[in-house]
């Protein structure tokens, strides 16, 4: 019995790490076609407003007076010639309504809002007399997806973009993000950015004027966590299409496609859900659009410090993606979708879904065959090096990508804190997000609501 | 079983073998990188003073560099102040002082293995305007294994430069190639060349077609309106709209009676364009006709009459009528957003 669930632990990690290994070539060697190229000049020509098509950045607020500022500041100083900047007030209980009048002099105006999606009632919509693309939705409290859609009602352009209360936006991003967009003719409806982790960095009016790293090793973990996600797998995947996270922090949308697709939906991971219907609605219409990944860090985080926060954080998740997979269930191995209901689909449910599941089990049969002792002994030894594999090698290989090809960090020593703290991976930063993550399966199967938001210390100086 | 583990105890060794290896070599590099960076920020800080009287006055002698980190500070630092002292004096004195010093250096850029290194290359080209590069460029472009990005870059350059078999490049690229790509080019050719571009209209992709309508607005090509009153009575739609768009980023005065036709145009789009039109030359014998548009099915096109009827003279008098009278809920609304923009900007 424990020799075959052995078996199986070990043949489920060997294909993933085949897949992964598959993805980290791509990777490779997208990446370093691109090295050295110059910051600046392939974007210079973006400027120009004749050629670049302009955006609506959204901006859902909920009880957000304290860091609501900085945000806005961050984003009316950002580089591209012509965008607008929606705040959308969720009927928010603390002064954030209050706080962006008196901070940017809202005044009261009448707008035409055209419902192409159905949305809790807007109550007042107000302009900035200081900045004149600055505006402020009021309307009654519907959650973040119903936010974001009263945002898209309201905005002008043909572009959205959503932003989350207290991330900060490189002042290019939109440059960056949108080339792929206007490089196309517009046959890409959804491109998304980078997310970095801002812990450690130093911030000042809403910009990243020092990359550094953090001293805590939950927040280092987390670092290597996100550049082996976005380095290595969102890359691989987007260069076949297979994309179905655009990001958790910071994507463009077609607004048009959003619109057909339905727009938001009331899901956790509402941003991955409305990907996944994209890609849906891209195959049932039998047109040859795409949504891509930018690999450049364009826009920065604060990551949960406490073991606390982070766990509340890989179980809400865990759920969010367990809700996308679930409502879009009939894409599941499914041809008529193409290589995203048989490449993505599968990829997320049986490696990210139920990967943690098989790991913790690898994780018992250790324990289990270490306490039986005698033959045990080798599956255990065998169980181990396999989740090395898994775990830490693919870990140390996505810093050493990192200082490769993207070079972010300015410091040698950085690079070696990041280095040796992956090599620990394994040991200790693994086994906790797998049982966490595991707690977000069974809250997701017992359909378990609601859950603390991580409480925010704000990244900005 | 017990075989399986060896193996896998040496893979796993050998994984972690490489890893180090590799991580030893990019330490070892970014200490050197490190150095090589702070060397060349020594070299543009000794450069800078020289550098600017030089571009500035230019009575100054610039000295050759000879290590490549000489050649990287005074690239960067001629970069930098391209940018901040754009006028033609300066632009000409960069551009000698490249050819002087950088022409060597950049061959052997363009012909390195790594992307990245060519693509920088031809950017420092093209914003120098090293025109004796030419044939290196030509060269390029006949390489088979040409990426997308550089050819996009090497017709662009062509076009700058005016090169003489542009034309004919550009009747060999392929599908890759993006209307915006063709903007691109477009916007860099001299009269002579845009011109031979338009006489062959219905010679080019669809792409470019669209493309070289495009620009004749953007760039504001007043000769060739008479070319876009013509493809205003085409056939195909999407024709006759960019020609509008064009026509109303010129602002031409198109007569009365033919832009009627395009109101009437049942292409939403179309309305939408002549109506934008409308917006920049305020032809009074129209506000009737758009009026009726304010009530018309499409949102765009609503908003879009509204907003051209607050450009006429009596614009907001109008608006208020309609506010006021109009029968159609919709209307009276768009008329009140636009009144109170049309107040906000008085």
């Amino acid at each position: 019995m424990i020799k075959l669930a052995a078996m199986f632990v070990f043949f489920f990690m060997i294909a993933v790490i085949l897949f992964y290994t598959f993805l980290l070539v791509v990777s490779f060697i997208q990446l370093r076609r691109m090295y050295e190229l110059d910051e600046w000049e392939p974007y210079e020509e973006m400027l120009d407003v004749s050629y670049t098509k302009p955006v609506s950045i959204l901006v859902p607020a909920y009880n957000e007076e304290a860091g609501i500022f900085a945000t806005v500041r961050s984003l009316l100083s950002i580089e591209y010639p012509e965008y607008e900047i929606v705040v959308i007030n969720d009927g928010s209980t603390d002064d954030t309504l209050e706080r962006l009048k008196k901070d940017f002099d809202l005044i009261p105006i009448k707008r035409v809002i055209r419902e192409q999606l159905k949305t809790k009632r807007v109550r007042a919509v107000y302009r900035s007399r200081k900045f004149s693309h600055l505006f402020v939705i009021d309307k009654e409290n519907g959650g973040k997806a119903d936010a974001l859609n009263a945002g898209i009602n309201f905005s002008t352009y043909p572009y959205v973009c959503s932003i989350d209360g207290d991330s900060v936006i490189e002042r290019r991003a939109f440059l960056k993000v949108m080339k792929p967009i206007v490089d196309s003719d517009e046959d890409v409806i959804a491109s998304g950015g980078s997310v970095r982790i801002a812990n450690g960095c130093d911030i000042e009016k809403g910009e990243v004027v020092r990359i550094g790293l953090s001293r805590q090793p939950l927040v280092i973990m987390q670092v290597i966590e996100y550049l082996r996600a976005f380095l290595m797998g969102r890359i691989g995947l987007s260069r076949h299409n297979l994309l179905l996270i655009v990001s958790g922090a910071f994507g463009v949308f077609s607004k048009q496609w959003v619109i057909r697709a339905g727009g938001y939906a009331h899901t956790v991971g509402e941003d991955m859900e409305l990907v996944v219907r994209l890609h849906r609605l891209i195959k049932e219409s039998k047109t040859n659009k795409k949504i891509v990944y930018v690999p450049d860090p364009v826009c920065w985080t604060e990551a949960p410090e406490s073991m606390t926060d982070l766990r509340k954080q890989r179980r809400r998740w865990h759920r969010g993606l367990f809700e996308s997979l679930w409502l879009h269930r009939r894409m599941w191995f499914n041809p008529r979708y193409g290589s995203i209901g048989l490449v993505s689909m599968p990829y997320f449910l049986l490696i990210e879904f139920l990967g943690p599941v098989v790991e913790l089990l690898g994780y018992i049969l250790i324990i289990v065959s270490l306490i039986l002792g005698d033959i045990y002994i080798e599956f255990a030894i065998l169980l181990f090096l396999v989740s090395v594999l898994y775990g830490s090698i693919f870990s140390m290989a996505a810093v050493l990508l990192e200082e490769w090809t993207v070079r972010k960090f300015s410091s040698v020593s950085d690079v070696v804190r990041l280095f040796f703290y992956s090599l620990t991976e394994t040991l200790w930063y693994r086994p906790l997000t797998v049982l966490w993550r595991c707690e977000g399966i069974v809250d997701a199967l017992l359909k378990r609501k609601g859950w603390g938001e991580m409480k925010r210390k704000g990244v900005s100086k | 079983m017990s075989n399986q583990l060896v193996l896998f105890t040496v893979i796993v060794i050998i994984l972690f073998t490489v890893l180090f290896a590799i991580f030893l070599y990019l330490v070892v590099r970014k200490r050197k990188d490190g150095k090589w960076k702070r060397e060349v920020e020594t070299y543009k800080q000794l450069y800078e003073p020289v550098l600017f009287r030089y571009l500035a006055y230019g009575d100054e002698q610039v000295p050759a560099p000879l290590s490549s980190a000489q050649h990287v500070a005074m690239m960067e630092l001629l970069d930098h102040f391209m940018r901040v002292l754009a006028n033609g004096g300066v632009k000409e004195r960069a551009t000698t002082l490249a050819e002087m010093y950088f022409v060597d250096y950049l061959r052997a850029q363009l012909v390195h293995r790594r992307l990245g290194r060519r693509m920088n290359a031809l950017f420092f080209i093209e914003d120098f305007h090293l025109r004796s590069l030419i044939h290196e460029l030509e060269a390029m472009y006949e390489q088979k294994q040409l990426t997308t990005m550089e050819k996009r870059q090497l017709l662009n350059m062509f076009a700058l430069f005016q090169h003489p078999h542009v034309y004919e490049y550009m009747k060999q690229t392929d599908e890759s190639f993006t209307q915006f790509d063709y903007r691109l080019i477009l916007s860099r050719m001299d009269d002579h060349t845009f011109v031979k571009m338009v006489d062959h209209f219905f010679d080019w992709n669809e792409k470019i077609r669209y493309a070289i309508i495009d620009m004749i607005g953007i760039m504001q090509k007043l000769p060739h309106v008479s070319f876009l009153r013509t493809l205003l009575r085409h056939e195909q739609s999407e024709y006759r709209i960019r020609a509008l768009k064009a026509l109303a980023e010129i602002a031409f005065p198109l007569d009365s009676e033919q832009l009627r036709i395009h109101l009437h145009s049942p292409v939403w789009q179309e309305r939408l364009m002549a109506l934008r039109l409308c917006a920049r030359i305020r032809p009074y014998e129209l506000v009737e006709t758009m009026k009726a548009l304010v009530k018309d099915r499409v949102f765009s096109v609503r908003s879009q009459a509204a907003e051209a009827l607050l450009r006429m003279p009596n614009g907001l008098a109008i608006l208020e009528q309609i506010a006021r009278t109009s029968d159609d809920r919709y209307a009276r609304d768009m008329a009140l957003e636009w009144l109170e923009r049309g107040r906000e900007n008085d």
